[in-house]
């Protein structure tokens, strides 16, 4: 019986964009997860708010006929980032698991890496977080509060898969498809949010990105992202058969 | 120009001597202290702080709690009796207070209730330390229940993630990577914790015997296949 | 000695690993002490961490949670995953209860005024039991206690004790659901709101009600979309006038000018009946329920009136009929008009239209109550009875009124004029865990637990179509400070209160009620815990969250008429409100706050609003072309006026509203409720006019009409939009839209063919990138 050990997986998300309702719920079960600091008004305003995960939202047309289009982002932990050559530290890196690390007590926070970054989910850390002394008595006791001047960014709840490998190798057993759920995932009343191994080629993650209307996010940029986006669906949208498509 | 320079001679060797001895010493009694500082940093980041200045590697515990009567088997460092010989200590195992060693990140204080389960019988109704803890257990006075703010002494950084179970694991399973032996018979999970944590069983009082430094970590992962990404640890 | 404190507590097993406790947030040491570990039983001690299933208290309807919970503190809240409601998930107001468990703002300890002009004092919970006492031996008959509408057995208890005393029991509920309650009685017959089979459904058409946003259940319904989304994907139409969750996520948006949605729902079935698109029963069983028929729903008439175009009115129609199994269902603004009665009604008989009543991916009834004597259906009082109510207050005929869950000082509009009401009576005594606006002005205020730390029960609604009782456990102990100044607060049940001042008449405790309603369970000998012994019942009731009987379905009622009193729709004037624009105001949920119980938290205060983006504000939406043609710019600070008030509201134009409607969301403008949220924004109820639905009285609240003015000031909104920049790429980033049975990857190259030709042509731009 194989056990779950150190390497074997590739993490990755599969996104349903068709099923994205908007409704924040991935993010503020992300903040409360990870002990990430509250963006007070003076941080919204000022563009330095911290989320892991965002919900964008996208308009298109003119009344009536308005659309609004939602998606969640968050780091795409891609197989060839171009926030990793850029550290001077080496502070974020690839590793074994397909996962973008950022190690805070590398960290120096020169910043490179959230200029290098063209999907914008990398925050530095402008303010000590601080919270009032009885707020503290929510704070996850699994994930380091990150102090002021370094950098942070989703880590696809690294905590949660480590948790859940050290318990099935204990048991002596592989980790179960589903077994391990992020804080997104677990709260995503559709599950739009999907995570799971890209290397069990039977994994609801590998199954649901052969659809066919799997794309990734500025793949030009050829940065082989981890999340894979399921296009959203227009019943009505009008496509033209040939090469000279238009809409809009 | 140069009678100038000469008149300027005489002015500069004019400096009272007593000043020149003061500065002399003082300069050197910086440089000393500057060295001492220095010493104490780098040792501090090989290993363990000289123990001075609240650096110690152990503490006073609000109970004067005796690991060698309760784990030791040892004679020397057991119980004595009422007739003032030495007794055999109890050679309790590690994981009967420490539970959750094997099965969870950290291997758990016990409640004060616990203790309570053996020290409302046990031991002199007039030993101070006892009366400290039948008192936070309710059994004695009326101050009620209350916790015993045990001190930490074995303290990982913030960004530090150790679980005890995976390596209580490996090294039950690989007794000879264990360093070390504890004061009396230990089989089992409960024979490993010296790797780390020394003979516990013979002290009077908990000390942190080993430095605890990521280089040690890494060192061990590395001699035993263990991961060495970083997020095995930070997280 | 507690040591046995919690053994009861059954341990729920998702996820029971180890963690590290010590090594984490740099308060280790005190991590030890934060409660004593003398206690806490063991489980917690060892610093494992434990998911307790509970229900969401007042703050969902009914939905089932897991909370993590560690040495004595509760850390997260997910949903539980064997709760047939909402099967695991969550909405984005879970996790913001847990910072009015700990809040720093918490009322500690009870407090008196002793006059009504004084200050509020900290007192013994002695002293305010025995003022309490004082305060119901005056009062036989005179008496009132409201709160929330609540079902489970909190509300049989408040209902209980009001009797004890002769008085009253009012709920209150700003958005009252009365209208929604009294069409699916007089259409379905059902007397608890029905399930919407969404999963099952292949087209669903909504009218006014944000049930993917805020409204009813969402957790429930956003599993159930889901679901309606895969597979073979199942055709949204919704009807709104402003774009809100439920809008942005249909394939057809309808935005009908506010308070024609009866209309536009008629337009539906006579472009039905007209085409010949479902068969003569029904059309029989339809026009049996339509009083007048559908002489004057001409599908063009319809479009002049409701505004929304004649072929989109078609469409909707030809999908509703042709894609079956279909539902449709309404609530929230559709019915929140002086003709809401007949809104509701009209929309709810289009399921008769499709036959849809009680077949799957149609509506199906739910059942009773699991437990005799609790409620499994509540709404709020209506407004005229509020009217009546507040009237007695007025003329001094009540000496004491209990409040609890229910901040109307905060929810009223400013036509009943509640503060002034509130200093007719002797006796206000509040119940509350952080202060509100309500709480502000009471002469007792009495620290209340919150629903993590107290027993009770809740029967969702809408429940999933069969029986479900939902327990709720205390999952953390009384909340000790990690400081030294000992406890946060020292609060107590409600219920337990009532039942104490009540001397044991209705009861002793929470927790002893509860349980017993868990053995009689027990005793019935159905549903999904099996246990040869009570106790292992109890505890297998407790594991999972509840009891579900998927046995003991709801009975299709008899159909009945939709009401006709008022089939069109009138607003409140404008004529003598001065300079500005004439406006249909639309308050809206917001997304984190709700109708503002949520404020004193700020994970919700910060929480962007889904469709604007803002936060820790009060905005205004309007159309952006019309705000362009008034010269009104994002953060031009817009005097809203109606006749009963004005408020101050941030513009923000988009292009997701209707032309001539301003929407405004709910939940801000406290004066007192905590440090993150007093004084904050403005509250839109209280600029509410007093129209009412003509049949059951209740506040028509989307009925408003306003005059807004520009203030002269602009500000910036704090809004998470633009915070990320966007970055100037083809369009299909980053979101790619397929048509029907299109390939992403056809859709790109079509998108980049498109785009090449629009670098010669110059024209591209037709996708708004903000």
């Amino acid at each position: 019986m194989t056990t779950a050990s150190f390497g074997s997986h590739n993490w990755g998300m599969v996104v349903d964009v068709d099923k994205c309702i908007g409704c924040q719920a991935c993010v503020i079960a992300c903040q409360a997860e990870n002990n990430i600091p509250l963006n007070t008004q003076d941080r919204v305003e000022r563009a330095r708010t911290i989320s892991w995960i965002r919900v964008e939202r996208y308009w298109e047309g003119d009344f009536p006929d308005t659309k609004a289009r939602f998606i969640p982002i968050m780091c795409q932990h891609c197989e060839n980032a171009p926030c990793e050559p850029v550290c001077p530290v080496f502070a974020t890196y690839h590793n074994a698991e397909g996962l973008n690390v950022q190690v805070y007590n590398r960290c120096v926070g020169t910043r490179y890496c959230a200029n290098g970054c063209p999907y914008i989910v990398r925050f530095f850390n402008y303010w000590e977080p601080v919270w009032p002394e009885s707020l503290r008595n929510h704070l996850n006791p699994d994930v380091t509060v990150r102090s002021r001047g370094i950098m942070e960014k989703c880590s696809f709840c690294v905590h949660r898969i480590r948790r859940a490998t050290r318990t099935a190798r204990s048991e002596g057993r592989e980790i179960a498809d589903g077994e391990i759920q992020t804080a997104c995932t677990s709260a995503c009343p559709t599950s739009a949010l999907n995570f799971g191994n890209f290397n069990d080629p039977n994994s609801k993650v590998s199954k649901m990105r052969e659809d066919q209307r799997h794309y990734t996010l500025l793949d030009q940029f050829g940065t082989d992202p981890n999340v894979i986006y399921l296009a959203k669906v227009d019943p009505d949208k009008k496509v033209s058969v040939g090469e000279a498509a238009s809409h809009g | 120009m140069a009678s100038e320079i000469d008149k300027s001679k005489p002015e500069s060797s004019s400096i009272p001597k007593l000043l020149v001895l003061v500065l002399a010493t003082g300069g050197l009694g910086v440089t000393a202290v500057m060295g001492v500082v220095a010493a104490f940093v780098i040792t501090g980041w090989i290993g363990q702080p000289v123990p001075v200045l609240g650096f110690e590697q152990t503490f006073d515990q609000p109970i004067n709690f005796p690991h060698t009567i309760h784990a030791s088997l040892s004679p020397e460092l057991g119980r004595i009796a009422a007739d003032g010989t030495n007794l055999e200590g109890l050679g309790l195992d590690c994981t009967f207070c420490h539970r959750t060693v094997t099965t969870q990140a950290n291997a758990g204080v016990p409640a004060v209730g616990f203790c309570a389960t053996c020290h409302q019988v046990i031991g002199a109704a007039d030993n101070p330390e006892l009366t400290i803890l039948r008192d936070a257990a309710d059994i004695v006075g009326d101050n009620g229940p209350e916790p015993v703010n045990w001190r930490r002494v074995h303290r990982l950084p913030d960004h530090v993630r150790f679980v005890h179970e995976p390596h209580i694991r490996y090294l039950t399973q690989n007794p000879d990577v264990v360093n070390g032996t504890t004061s009396g018979v230990k089989e089992g999970p409960a024979g490993v914790c010296s790797t780390c944590h020394g003979d516990v069983a013979a002290m009077e009082q908990v000390e942190q015997v080993e430095p605890l430094k990521m280089g040690q970590c890494v060192d061990c992962h590395r001699d035993n296949g263990a991961p060495t990404d970083c997020v095995a640890c930070h997280y | 000695m507690k040591l046995n404190r919690r053994e009861f507590l059954a341990l729920t097993g998702k996820t029971a690993a180890g963690a590290v406790i010590f090594a984490a947030c740099g308060l280790p040491e005190r991590e030890l002490i934060v409660q004593s570990p003398v206690d806490l039983p063991e489980d917690l001690v060892r610093g494992e961490d434990a998911w307790y299933a509970t229900t969401m208290g007042d703050f969902t309807t009914g939905d089932g949670v897991l909370v993590r919970v560690m040495q004595g503190r509760a850390k997260k809240i997910e949903g539980n995953p064997d709760h047939p409601v909402n099967r695991g998930k969550a909405t984005a107001r879970y996790d913001s209860v847990l910072q009015l468990l700990y809040h720093p703002d918490r009322i500690k300890e009870p407090m008196l005024r002793y006059s009504k002009a004084g200050n509020l004092v900290g007192v013994s919970w002695d002293q305010a039991e025995s003022r309490f006492r004082n305060a119901l031996a005056g009062s036989s008959g005179a008496l009132t206690v409201v709160t929330n509408p609540l079902r489970g057995h909190l509300g049989s208890v408040a209902g209980r004790f009001a009797q004890k005393f002769n008085g009253k029991h009012m709920t209150f509920d700003p958005t009252e659901q009365g209208v929604l309650h009294c069409a699916v009685k007089s259409v379905l017959g059902q007397d608890q709101l029905p399930t919407f089979d969404i999963a099952n459904a292949r087209t669903v058409l909504s009218f006014g009600a944000d049930w993917l946003g805020t409204w009813g259940s969402p957790a429930q319904f956003g599993v159930k979309y889901g679901e309606f989304r895969g597979g073979s994907r199942g055709y949204l139409i919704h009807a709104e006038p402003r774009m809100s969750l439920t809008s942005a996520a249909a394939d057809l948006w309808l935005a009908p000018k506010p308070g024609t949605e009866g209309d536009l729902a008629l337009g539906i079935a006579s472009v039905i009946v007209n085409e010949g698109l479902v068969d003569g029963s029904n059309v029989q069983a339809f026009l049996s329920a339509v009083p007048g028929g559908l002489r004057n729903y001409d599908v063009r008439d319809v479009a002049v009136r409701t505004g929304v175009p004649f072929n989109r009115i078609q469409n909707a129609a030809r999908h509703f009929a042709d894609h079956t199994p279909s539902v449709a269902f309404g609530g929230g603004s559709a019915g929140a008009h002086t003709n809401g009665s007949f809104n509701l009604g009209a929309i709810y008989a289009l399921n008769l239209l499709v036959g849809s009543v009680g077949s799957a991916g149609g509506v199906t009834p739910n059942p009773g109550s699991g437990i005799d004597g609790v409620p499994a259906s509540a709404t709020g009082a209506s407004f005229q009875s509020w009217e009546e109510e507040l009237a007695q207050w007025r003329a001094g005929n009540v000496e004491t009124v209990i409040i609890r869950g229910a901040d109307i000082v905060h929810g009223m509009p400013n036509t009943v004029a509640i503060r002034e009401a509130l200093e007719h009576v002797p006796n206000v005594i509040a119940f509350g865990a952080v202060i509100d606006d309500t709480l502000d002005v009471a002469d007792l205020v009495l620290p209340e637990l919150t629903f993590l730390e107290s027993w009770g029960s809740d029967i969702p609604e809408p429940g999933p179509g069969y029986q479900v009782v939902g327990i709720q456990q205390p999952v953390v102990g009384p909340t000790v400070s990690q400081d030294e100044s000992g406890l946060i607060s020292d609060a107590r049940g409600f219920g337990d209160i009532l039942m104490k001042m009540a001397d044991g008449t209705i009861g002793s405790t929470m927790e002893q009620m509860v349980r017993r309603a868990i053995s009689d369970l027990h005793s019935s000998g159905r549903g999904s815990v099996s246990a040869s012994t009570p106790a292992l019942f109890t505890k297998g009731v407790l594991q999972r969250g509840g009891w579900w009987n998927t046995g003991t379905k709801g009975a299709r009622g008899v159909t009945g008429r939709i009401s006709n009193e008022a089939t069109s729709a009138n607003y409140s004037e404008t004529a003598s409100l001065g300079e500005g624009d004439d406006f249909h105001l639309v308050p809206f949920h917001s997304n984190s706050l709700l109708d503002g119980r949520l404020a004193a938290s700020p994970w919700a205060q910060q929480s962007p609003d889904p469709i604007s983006s803002a936060s820790w504000s009060t905005w205004a939406e309007i159309n952006s072309k019309e705000a362009e043609e008034l010269g009104i710019k994002e953060g031009d600070v817009l005097l809203v006026r109606s006749t009963s008030g004005e408020i101050e509201a941030l513009a923000y134009p988009h292009p997701g509203v209707r032309p001539g409607v301003i929407g405004v969301p709910i939940g801000q403008g406290h004066h007192a409720a905590g440090r993150w949220a007093e004084d904050r924004g403005a509250n839109v109820l209280s600029i509410l006019t007093n129209e009412k639905d003509s049949q059951t009285g209740a506040l028509a609240w989307a009925a408003t009409r306003v005059r807004v003015q520009r203030a002269g000031r602009r500000v910036k909104v704090p809004k998470f939009e633009g915070n990320v920049e966007a970055r100037p790429v083809e369009p299909g980033f980053p979101v790619l839209v397929v048509g029907p049975n299109e390939t992403a990857e056809a859709a790109k190259e079509a998108n980049h063919h498109e785009y090449q030709k629009s670098l010669f042509n110059d024209d591209y731009g037709s996708v708004d990138h903000e």
